[in-house]
């Protein structure tokens, strides 16, 4: 029964994909002037210095010269199998290109999604448990500085603090080069919107839970607030947690955007910035759609993992 | 009575502090009940008989409520004065209790075996098998059929009746000295209804239990109990055996609470019934505002200026039965 | 005859009007030292946007690159930066552009997601369901990357940033009023209205919408913060607004470069940003309490 709801749920996020596709491959011919100079590389200024036969070429190369279903159609087909043509800078397929920074960006995300948990759910367990002193108002305090700082910011206060004025951590975030600390200061950026934001849905769910009937069924039972709090509120309260989770992970990756480019980890992040900077259209493209399937996957995964969790949606 | 009581209230004060201002939900109550003996306390929502019995386990979420006065004697023991720890103790295992919401009550997370052994694991320290064991007899006593298999059950996929049967074996399992009984069977069918109470009284007469029967439902009472508290508005109003208070009423509340009641011989007579069935007029009065005197005046066909100026002593109008009354109702 | 008195007391309470029950609310809302905090560091910062040509001490673009660098100091009191242009007066314009780019992008995300996500609600069926999956693809790319495409593409002027910056605010705004008006449409007084023959339009204007308005105004606090971060960051890659217009993201942007000896660069308009934030963001807390007293999860 489960598998069905499973396969069922999977087959209805087919078409999300294909519109995240066509989103992408509109945003290819959303360029002001020609796609096969936009393709190339060149400003609009620069149009009259266009060498013909090679834009001739790409045209040709891109299937711009056929009709405009004909292209999306191919092109979404070729997408599908990963083929999103040659980056103009590099001449590597851009296929190539994601690929390469997508272990990094996951493993990125992995680390801040770990941490930003950990510490969002003991801040709100806290807050919700010490409601109304200072343990809470503490909490919270983190939890609305959290919310409230830029993350691009944040990441040059780390920086300048832990890389120049106390020099314990590299500044860039190059595993190959410093292993697995150069993940600390990213990860920690990215992970402060998403661990403040689970604190507070955190604490919320458990005050609520605390104040149903079946906290106080435990209570009479005898229990001690230890089983109280984290056996019987936490497994309740959790659950909303995770659909923010869920939904936290487009941030997380938005986030990890900037602040890959910040610290220069060669991410999908630091990919899409360098093709913007470059123009390099196909590279754009491709660096959207993998992160936007990567977030409609991501929120796929937080639907089954809801429904393996909470017996009630199990039927 | 002859022997001591097992549980026995004495002046019990719970307020509320909200922003309206001070609630006394629970305004000088006293009563007490023995070993083997069930307790009815009877009153509409909001008149204080579930703060009261809650104020017995110390169950009254602070803030915004807090016990400020009165004792809660426990085989003599001061319960609002003894520790957390020791409380802890004294919940599930020598008090326990069932609520109104069976469905709400349980953890809907958590297995019933799960819910049932936690208890017994808390307060006899056995391991977890020997637990579940125990739980299964247990969802045998309150006849739940399959009990094994409901063992591994969740809550969600039992109605309302076996939810209640659920709740009850929790309240059972370390065999308490006392069982409060919180509008157990008010969101069951009638039918249920009748099941639970046969339930519990085959159980009080097993371990020779004490009840506290907390409900707004006089016809359970005249089932099931052997003396009854009458509270309105945080106060007692009137306390006799169950006997005395069918024969003769001694408050104006409880005459309303009756006549509130369908009762057979009213339908049996040549006036339509419905014109036979009075409401009591009004609504329990807003805590924080109480009038000056008798709380029950403005709904009171009875009232006088004493009534509205002075408040009523609750004392012995006749021997056994006391009121809180300005009034010589019914006699 | 008791009962009746009971009864024409309670009808001879004042009912409240509009305005009295509106001004009750505020001071409840006020009562709160937080929510009068948030209110009162947002109107601060308004203010400061709306007379900041007039409070700032230097004009905003007085290069003078013998004087770059400066430090903190009474002439400059947030230093200078590479140019020698005083930040506090760049801060200060800058509050300026990051709010009317962010108050834009949000009014023109609130009408048009609020009538597209209203009339999906209300109607449902088919176009119901095409809207929200138009809006669910839209949803799944994350918005800073959907407003760098955009602007990458279109190219960073002023009005496809506030579109690329409206898009993302569209699909919220939708979402969160279909899911109102969802609840709201099958309450008996809309039953009732449609008994009396009324119109759709009188119906979801009238008596679906102003019952919806809670969460889309809680939203619309959350997200004026949200949008100027994004510009904001937009701007810090380059992809914002082009200098010499001061804007927040891109001074912290340059002043990353000499981030080790002159960190007053980035870290005064940066803590101006956080300000701006945390009044958006505590403001929309209050207004959430406020209008929704159960707590629920409506943003």
């Amino acid at each position: 029964m489960l598998i069905f709801i499973i396969v069922r749920r999977l087959i209805f996020s087919i078409p999300t994909i294909i519109g995240i596709g066509t989103l992408a491959f509109m945003l290819g011919h959303l360029t002001p002037g020609d796609p096969a100079i936009a393709a190339l590389g060149i400003d609009i200024e620069g149009y009259s210095n266009v060498d013909q036969a090679e834009v001739e070429r790409v045209r040709k190369e891109l299937g711009l010269d056929k009709p405009i279903l004909v292209q999306y159609v191919s092109w979404l087909g070729n997408a599908l199998v990963g083929e999103f043509g040659r980056s103009y800078v590099s001449s590597v397929p851009v296929a190539e290109l994601v690929f390469e920074a997508l272990p990094s960006t996951l493993l990125l995300m992995l680390v801040t999604m770990a941490l930003a948990v950990i510490v969002g759910i003991s801040l709100g367990i806290i807050s919700a448990i010490y409601r109304g002193r200072w343990g809470d108002y503490l909490a919270r305090l983190i939890t609305i500085v959290g919310v409230s700082t830029p993350t691009f910011w944040f990441a040059i206060i780390l920086m300048l603090l832990f890389a120049f004025v106390f020099p314990i951590l590299p500044i860039t975030g190059d595993i190959t080069q410093h292993g697995l600390k150069a993940m600390i200061l990213p990860s920690f950026t990215i992970a402060l919107h998403p661990a403040a934001l689970i604190a507070r849905i955190m604490r919320s769910s458990m005050l609520e839970v605390l104040s149903q009937e079946m906290t106080r069924t435990a209570t009479a039972k005898g229990l001690s607030p230890q089983r109280i709090y984290l056996v019987h509120a936490f497994r309740n309260a959790v659950n909303p947690v995770i659909t923010v989770v869920g939904f936290q992970f487009a941030n997380l990756l938005g986030g990890a955007v900037a602040v890959e480019f910040i610290f220069s980890l060669p991410g999908l992040g630091s990919l899409l910035i360098e093709g913007i900077y470059e123009k390099d259209i196909l590279v754009i493209q491709g660096a959207v759609l993998v992160i936007s399937v990567a977030f409609a996957l991501s929120n796929l995964a937080v639907d089954i993992l809801y429904m393996l969790i909470d017996p009630r949606i199990r039927l | 009575m002859p022997d001591r009581p097992i549980l026995e209230l004495r002046d019990l004060q719970t307020n509320f502090y909200t922003r309206q201002g001070v609630a006394k939900a629970v305004d000088h109550v006293s009563y007490s009940v023995h070993a083997g003996e069930t307790l009815a306390v009877v009153g509409e929502s909001g008149c204080g008989k579930s703060v009261t019995s809650l104020s017995v386990l110390r169950l009254i979420p602070d803030p915004p409520g807090k016990i400020v006065g009165g004792s809660v004697l426990f085989e003599g023991e001061e319960l609002t004065e003894v520790s957390d720890q020791r409380m802890r103790e004294i919940r599930g295992n020598d008090i326990s209790m069932i609520f109104q919401e069976p469905m709400s009550s349980l953890n809907p997370m958590m297995t019933i075996g799960n819910q049932i052994s936690e208890a017994l694991i808390q307060h006899f320290g056995i391991s977890k098998k020997a637990a579940f064991q125990k739980a299964e007899e247990m969802l045998t006593v309150v006849h739940i059929p399959d009990a094994k298999k409901w063992l591994h059950g969740y809550p969600h996929e039992m109605s309302g009746g076996m939810c209640q049967r659920v709740m009850i074996a929790m309240a059972i399992c370390c065999n308490p000295k006392i069982l409060i009984a919180d509008e157990p069977t008010t969101a069951l069918d009638v039918t249920i209804q009748a099941q639970i109470l046969k339930l519990m009284e085959q159980l009080q007469q097993k371990l020779n239990t004490a009840i506290i029967f907390i409900t707004h439902d006089l016809g359970i009472v005249a089932e099931i109990a052997q003396r009854v508290v009458v509270m309105y508005a945080g106060r007692k109003v009137e306390e006799s055996t169950v006997r005395q208070l069918f024969a003769q009423p001694k408050h104006p509340y409880t005459v309303g609470l009756m006549t509130a009641v369908p009762r057979l011989e009213n339908f049996l007579e040549e006036e339509s019934a419905p014109s036979r069935l009075t409401e009591i007029p009004g609504a329990v009065p807003r805590l924080y505002n109480l009038p000056a005197g008798c709380a029950f005046v403005n709904r009171c066909s009875f009232a006088t200026d004493q009534c509205r100026q002075e408040k009523p002593p609750f004392e012995e109008k006749s021997p056994g039965h006391w009121a809180a009354c300005w009034q010589e109702i019914g006699s | 005859m008791k009962t009746d008195q009971l009864n024409s007391k309670s009808h001879n309470e004042i009912i409240p009007g509009k305005w009295a029950r509106f001004v009750e609310g505020f001071r409840i809302f006020l009562s709160e030292r937080l929510n009068a905090f948030s209110l009162g560091l947002t109107v601060f910062l308004i203010l400061v946007a709306v007379f900041a040509p007039w409070i700032a001490p230097h004009p905003y673009d007085q290069v003078n690159p013998s004087y770059g660098m400066q430090p903190p100091s009474f002439e400059h009191l947030m230093g200078t930066d590479q140019a020698g242009r005083d930040i506090l007066s760049r801060v200060l314009i800058g509050s300026r552009i990051s709010l009317s780019i962010g108050l834009i992008a949000v009014i023109i995300g609130l009408f048009s997601g609020v009538l597209i996500g209203g009339f999906s609600g209300y109607f449902g069926g088919l176009i119901d369901e095409f809207v929200m999956r138009i809006v669910e693809i839209f949803m799944s790319v994350p918005g800073i990357v959907m407003a760098l495409a955009l602007v990458a593409v279109l190219g960073p002027s002023l009005p496809f940033i506030i579109l690329a910056l409206s898009i993302r605010r569209i699909t919220q705004f939708a979402r969160i009023t279909r899911g109102a008006v969802l609840s709201v449409k099958q309450q008996d007084y809309v039953m009732a209205c449609h008994g009396i023959g009324m119109s759709h339009i009188r119906i979801f204007f009238i008596h679906v919408l102003p019952n919806c308005a809670a969460p889309i105004i809680v939203l619309s606090s959350v997200m004026l913060g949200n949008v100027i971060l994004t510009e904001s960051t937009l701007s810090f890659l380059g992809m914002g607004i082009q200098e010499p217009t001061p804007s927040w993201g891109t001074m912290i942007a340059k002043g990353n470069e000499y981030l080790t000896f002159a960190p007053w660069v980035s870290v005064f308009p940066g803590l101006f940003l956080f300000l701006t934030m945390l009044a958006f963001n505590l403001l929309g807390d209050g207004l959430r309490d406020h209008l929704d007293p159960r707590g629920g999860n409506i943003v």
